[in-house]
C-alpha cells in the first residue's frame, strides 16, 4: 500500500511518465491499474481547479470526469492537465495535496458520513459523484435524517473510534458551539478564497459549501392556486395547509421559515418575534396545521404546503412525478432568508484525509454543481458564474437572481438572542396554544 | 448435580441433604444473573447516567440549578399538561378496557369471542409508534381515506361545524383516540385473568344474602378488581406518559414532555441545554417512581381489605 501511494504522489508530480509508472511496476491485474488510472486521472480535474484555471482546462475538467471510464482517453487528457499543474506543484502547495489527500483516503478507506439525507440539496447525486471519483473509498451515512445536535453528540460519543464521523454538515448554531469545544481540525481547503465571507469560520474550522433560503412549496395537485408570498399563506383558503419544517426551537429550517417570516413582516435579523406573531396568526386561523414536512407527509399530501428550505424540492422531484403529484416552487420575495450548513473536519477522526478530500469534493467544481442540481446555492456560486458553469437548466431550481442578491446570513450572535425568544415565545403563542 | 444425588441418595441418606444445599447455594444464583445483568444494563446505568447529567448547573458544574429549571415556567406547564393528559388516557382506557374484558370474559357465545378478543389485543397492545401514527394518518388525517370519504359525503372533518380542530389528531381528544388504540387492548390483557378470578359463587353468595348486582359490584367486585384496575391504571399512564413516537408524528404540542426533551437534547438551534433536557428526563423518572411507590402502597391497603 505505501509502495503505491508513493508512486501515485511521484506519478503526479511527474506527469507524463504517470500511466507508466503505475501500470508497469505494479503486480496488478490489468483492471485493478486501469482504477488506479482513473482515480489519478479524476485528481486531476479537481487539482486544475483548484489553482487559477483558463477556460480551455475547464473544459478539459468536464471532459475527464465523464469519460473516466475510458482509460486512454482519460489519461491522454490527464497527461495534459498535470502539465499545467506541475508549475503550481514547484511553488504551492495546494495542488500536491490534492493529490495527496486522495491517495491517502485510498489507504484509509472510508470516509465517515452524517447526517445527510439523499433529498437534500442533491446529497445522492453528490455523494455518488464521490463515490466514483473515489472507488474503494467507503462512504456510509450514519443517521441520515440526524440532526445537527445529533452530528456533535455523535463527535463526542464516538471519538477515538471507527465509526466517529469524519465531517460534519451542521447548522451555524451548532458549528459555532463546536468550535468552541474544539472538535474541529482546521484546514483551509483550496478554493477558500472563493467562498465569501460570512460563510467561512475566521479560523478554518469550517467553511459552508451551500446555502438555501426559504421557499414555499405548494403541492398543486391539491392546491390549485399556489401561495407566493407570506402574506399570501394567511389568506383563508389556505386553511388546514400550511406546514413548517420542524419546531424553530429545534429545527434549523423551521428557524429559517420563523426568520423569513420575521423579515416579511416588519421584523429584521435581530427580531424574530414579528415572525412567531405571524406563526401565531397563522395557527389562530386555523392555516397553519402542526405536522413537520418529511418526504412521506410532503408525498401523502398531508403537508400540501411546506415553508422549508428550497433545496429540499429538487430532491424529491422523481418521487413526486411517481406518485403523480405536481409542485409548484415560490420564493416569497415579502421574507428573504438565507441559511447555511457548515462542514468541518474532525480533529483525530478515524479517517483525516477522507474527511478533507469530502470537504475539497463539496467544495470543488464538481460539487458545487452537484448542489446547484439539488436546488442549493454553492457558496462559490460567483466563481461558477465566471466559469459559465451555471447552465439556464441549473438556474431553474434557484431563486430568481435580485433575491439571491438579497440573501445576508446572521451571525452566530443573532441566531442565540433569536433562538432565546423563540424558546419563551413559541410554545405559548403558537405550538401550544 | 443429579447424577451426584442419584450415586450419593442409595447408600447414605445423610450425606445428601448435606451436599444439596451446598451445592445449591454454589450455583443457583446463576438463574438470575440474566435479570439482574438486564436491570443494571437498561435500567440502572442509563437512569444513573441520567441523574448524573441532570444534575448540573448551567455552568456544568454539580448542582440543582437544570433540575430547578425543567421544573419552572413552560417546563413545569408541560409536566402539569403531561401528567394530566396521560391520566385521561389511561382513565379512558381503563374504563373502556374493563368493560370489553369484563364482556370478553363473560360472553359464553360465540365462543371464538374471547379468543379473538385476547388475541387481537395481544397484537393491538404492540402496534404503538410510528406504523400507529401513520396508520391513522392514513385513515382520518388530512388526506387520509376516511376522510376524503366522508368529504364526498358532505362532512368535512376538517373545516366543517363538527370537526377535529385546526390540529386535528393532533389535538388532546385526538391523541386520546390514538393513544386508546394501545391502551384499551393492553388493559383488556391486565384485566381478563382479574375478571376472570371473580368466582361465580361470590355472586352467588351475594344474591343468597339479598344482594342486588348493585351491592355485589360495590361490596364484591370492584374491590376485588381495585388492585388490578390501579395496576393498569398505572401501567396506562406509564405508557401514554412516555410514548414518543406517536405524539411525535401527531402533533407540535411541546408541553408533552418526551416531545420537550427534544427542543433540549437534539436539533440544529439549541447549544449547551443538555442538563435541562436530562433534568426533563430525571424528573419523568422521578414521576413514574412516585405513582409505581403510590401503587404498591393502595395494592397493599386493597390486598389487606381483600383478605
Amino acid at each position: 500500500m505505501l509502495r503505491k501511494k508513493y508512486l501515485t504522489a511521484v506519478a503526479l508530480a511527474v506527469g507524463v511518465s504517470m500511466t507508466a509508472a503505475s501500470c508497469g511496476s505494479d503486480k496488478k491485474t490489468e483492471s485493478t491499474s486501469a482504477a488506479t488510472t482513473a482515480t489519478t486521472a479524476a485528481a486531476t480535474p479537481t487539482t486544475a481547479a483548484a489553482t487559477e484555471t483558463t477556460a480551455e482546462s475547464t473544459e478539459t475538467t468536464a471532459e475527464a470526469t465523464e469519460t473516466t471510464a475510458e482509460a486512454t482517453e482519460t489519461t491522454a487528457e490527464a497527461t495534459e492537465t498535470t502539465a499545467e499543474a506541475t508549475e503550481t506543484t514547484a511553488g504551492a502547495e495546494g495542488g500536491a495535496d490534492l493529490a495527496q489527500l486522495q491517495a491517502d483516503c485510498k489507504e484509509e478507506g472510508a470516509v465517515n458520513l452524517i447526517a445527510l439525507p439523499d433529498e437534500w440539496a442533491n446529497y445522492k447525486g453528490i455523494i455518488a459523484d464521490f463515490a466514483e471519483k473515489n472507488p474503494g473509498v467507503k462512504h456510509d451515512v450514519a443517521n441520515p435524517e440526524g440532526s445537527s445536535k445529533d452530528e456533535m453528540d455523535a463527535v463526542e460519543t464516538l471519538a477515538g473510534q471507527d465509526d466517529q464521523p469524519d465531517i460534519v454538515d451542521v447548522s451555524p448554531a451548532i458549528a459555532q458551539a463546536m468550535v468552541d469545544k474544539g472538535l474541529f481540525e482546521p484546514y483551509t481547503p483550496t478554493v477558500a478564497d472563493e467562498i465569501p465571507e460570512g460563510l467561512k469560520d475566521p479560523d478554518d474550522n469550517w467553511y459552508a459549501a451551500y446555502y438555501g433560503i426559504i421557499a414555499i412549496t405548494t403541492n398543486t395537485t391539491i392546491v390549485k392556486n399556489a401561495p407566493k408570498t407570506f402574506a399570501d399563506l394567511l389568506k383563508p383558503e389556505y386553511k388546514g395547509l400550511v406546514a413548517l419544517n420542524g419546531d424553530p426551537r429545534e429545527s434549523g429550517s423551521a428557524f429559517a421559515g420563523v426568520m423569513a417570516a420575521s423579515l416579511a413582516n416588519g421584523g429584521s435579523a435581530d427580531d424574530i418575534l414579528p415572525g412567531i406573531q405571524f406563526f401565531a396568526d397563522l395557527k389562530a386561523s386555523g392555516n397553519l396545521i402542526g405536522t413537520d414536512v418529511t418526504k412521506a407527509t410532503v408525498l401523502s399530501g398531508e403537508t400540501p404546503i411546506a415553508i422549508d428550505w428550497s433545496y429540499n424540492v429538487p430532491g424529491l422531484k422523481s418521487a413526486l412525478e411517481e406518485a403523480g403529484l405536481t409542485v409548484e416552487v415560490n420564493f416569497p420575495s415579502d421574507g428573504v432568508y438565507g441559511g447555511f450548513y457548515g462542514q468541518g473536519v474532525i480533529k483525530d477522526s478515524p479517517h483525516p484525509a477522507c474527511g478533507k478530500l469530502w470537504e475539497e469534493h463539496i467544495l470543488s467544481d464538481d460539487g458545487a454543481l452537484g448542489y446547484l442540481a439539488g436546488g442549493a446555492m454553492p457558496a462559490r456560486y460567483q466563481a461558477l458564474l465566471d466559469k459559465g458553469l451555471v447552465t439556464d437548466e441549473l438556474k431553474a431550481n434557484l431563486p430568481p437572481d435580485e433575491l439571491i442578491a438579497e440573501i445576508s446570513f446572521l451571525t452566530p450572535a443573532q441566531i442565540a438572542a433569536n433562538n432565546e425568544t423563540l424558546q419563551t415565545n413559541w410554545g405559548p403563542m403558537v405550538s401550544d396554544s | 448435580m443429579t447424577t451426584t444425588t442419584a450415586a450419593v441418595g442409595g447408600h447414605a441418606v445423610s450425606v445428601a441433604p448435606a451436599a444439596r444445599p451446598k451445592a445449591r447455594r454454589s450455583w443457583a444464583w446463576l438463574g438470575v444473573v440474566p435479570f439482574f445483568a438486564f436491570i443494571l444494563l437498561f435500567l440502572v446505568v442509563p437512569a444513573v447516567s441520567v441523574f448524573s447529567e441532570a444534575l448540573k448547573n448551567e455552568d456544568g458544574s454539580f448542582g440543582f440549578g437544570s433540575m430547578k429549571a425543567a421544573f419552572q415556567g413552560q417546563n413545569f406547564d408541560a409536566f402539569v399538561f403531561s401528567v394530566k393528559f396521560s391520566a385521561g388516557a389511561a382513565l379512558v382506557g381503563v374504563v373502556v378496557g374493563t368493560l370489553l374484558a369484563y364482556a370478553a370474559a363473560t360472553a359464553t357465545r360465540p365462543r371464538w369471542l374471547r379468543n379473538l378478543v385476547t388475541s387481537f389485543s395481544g397484537v393491538a397492545a404492540n402496534l404503538g409508534g410510528l406504523p400507529l401514527a401513520f396508520a391513522f394518518l392514513a385513515l382520518l388525517g388530512r388526506q387520509g381515506l376516511l376522510t376524503k370519504i366522508l368529504a364526498n359525503f358532505g362532512w368535512d372533518i376538517y373545516n366543517g361545524n363538527f370537526n377535529l380542530g385546526p390540529k386535528g389528531l393532533g389535538e388532546v381528544p385526538g391523541l386520546i383516540t390514538v393513544y386508546s388504540y394501545f391502551n384499551i387492548p393492553l388493559m383488556v390483557l391486565i384485566t381478563l385473568p382479574a375478571i376472570d378470578g371473580l368466582k361465580a359463587s361470590w355472586r352467588e353468595a351475594s344474591s343468597n344474602l339479598g344482594g342486588t348486582s348493585f351491592t355485589y359490584w360495590r361490596r364484591v367486585g370492584i374491590p376485588v378488581l381495585t388492585p388490578s384496575l390501579l395496576g393498569g391504571f398505572l401501567l396506562l399512564f406509564a405508557n401514554s406518559f412516555s410514548a414518543y413516537a406517536t405524539a411525535k408524528i401527531l402533533t407540535d404540542n411541546s408541553k408533552i414532555v418526551s416531545l420537550r426533551l427534544g427542543l433540549f437534547l437534539g436539533g440544529d438551534i439549541s447549544v449547551g441545554k443538555d442538563a435541562i433536557g436530562y433534568s426533563l428526563a430525571a424528573w419523568m423518572i422521578i414521576i413514574m417512581a412516585v405513582s409505581m411507590g403510590l401503587y404498591w402502597v393502595l395494592r397493599k391497603r386493597a390486598e389487606k381489605w381483600q383478605t
